[in-house]
């Protein structure tokens, strides 16, 4: 569609030449900028600084909850509906850990351990040395038993003793704090 | 642009605020906002001293809770619930298939009133029941005041 300049016109369409003033066409940005200050101090509001913590998975949909606590960084368990993950790489099948008799979850437990392994390494090398020396003494960052903090990232509809076997292996694993990870209720 | 006009003189002379920067500002800092913004609302339920929590040899024995000789326990078992504070023990049957998660909560906000300083607790949960129960029963007695929850590898009663 041709775009035309605004102003008068003769009965040909052709533009009026013989006021003399030429026309400015004012664009009013007052209610853009209006807009963008409202959407700019809902975003600022609404801003985290912790980032995501843990990825959500369609498939694991998480229970809901109130009383819930800023999640912090740490090694995340997935419990999904058929297969149980420590950080993406799955270490054994959902049936299989449901049907076994014994709580212990044998290559869970030997995958957390090396994690644990792999973290603690991580302190002594030198990025860890100058990441420990730059961090304040007793700050969150800089306990050696963060490491061994774990977050449980469960499907809410699976069983109970499933969850309990779970718990099991990463307390005997040495993990020093199990948190689950829910979605904050706001209603 | 924003324009001023003043009529006081006889020329009207047009005060012209430019937004340009203002704009170009605004957009840089939207656009920014977009796309670092964390739109999921993950948080997380923690467990108090847990049953399952590894005791280690360097750590320090902590001080037992408020009221440790009065142990407040719930059980959510497939017909309802069951609290048992000290040697009390009271029943909550489910209300018709779903849970009175309401009559849970004046019973603990019962308890809490008669002993206010207490704020731990045991929670139990069937095993064959979901694992969303264990989370909507710790954070309804964390809602209440007892926010030490521990959880029990024992079966309810």
């Amino acid at each position: 569609m041709a775009i035309y300049a605004p102003g008068r016109r003769d009965r040909h369409n052709r533009p009026l030449r013989s006021r003399g003033r030429a026309v400015v066409a004012m664009l009013s940005l007052t209610a853009m900028v209006d807009m963008f200050t409202v959407v700019a101090v809902f975003l600022l509001q609404n801003y985290k600084t912790t980032g995501e913590v843990i990825q959500l998975d369609e498939a694991v949909p998480l229970p809901k909850a109130h009383a819930v606590k800023e999640l912090r960084p740490a090694t995340v368990v997935i419990v999904a509906k058929d297969k149980v993950m420590l950080d993406k790489a799955i270490v054994a099948s959902f049936d299989q850990v449901k049907e076994q008799a014994d709580w212990h979850i044998a290559g869970l437990e030997a995958a957390l351990q090396q994690k644990f392994k792999d973290l603690a390494d991580k302190r002594t090398t030198l990025p860890g040395k100058i990441k420990d020396a730059v961090d304040q003494p007793g700050s969150p960052t800089n306990d050696p038993a963060d490491d061994h903090r774990v977050t449980v990232q469960a499907d809410k509809t699976i069983d109970f003793l499933t969850v309990k076997k779970v718990m099991m292996t990463l307390t005997e694993a040495g993990a020093s704090e199990i948190n689950f990870a829910v979605i904050k209720d706001d209603e | 642009m924003a324009q001023v006009e003043d009529n006081s003189s006889g020329r009207s002379p047009n005060l012209e605020l430019n937004l340009v920067p203002i704009i170009d500002l605004m957009s840089v800092l939207i656009t920014f906002l977009l796309i670092t913004a964390v739109w999921s609302q993950v948080s997380m339920i923690q467990l108090g001293s847990s049953l399952y929590s590894k005791k280690t040899e360097d750590k320090q024995m902590e001080p037992p809770p408020p009221l440790a000789d009065i142990p407040l326990r719930v059980d959510v078992k497939e017909n309802g619930f069951r609290i048992i504070i000290g040697s009390e023990k009271f029943e909550i049957a489910k209300k018709g298939q779903e849970w009175d998660w309401s009559g849970l909560v004046d019973r603990l906000k019962a308890i809490k009133t008669k002993y206010p300083e207490k704020n731990d607790g045991v929670i139990t949960v069937d095993e064959t029941l979901a694992y969303e129960n264990l989370i909507t029963g710790m954070d309804t007695m964390i809602q209440n005041g007892f926010q030490n929850i521990s959880v029990s590898t024992a079966q309810p009663e």
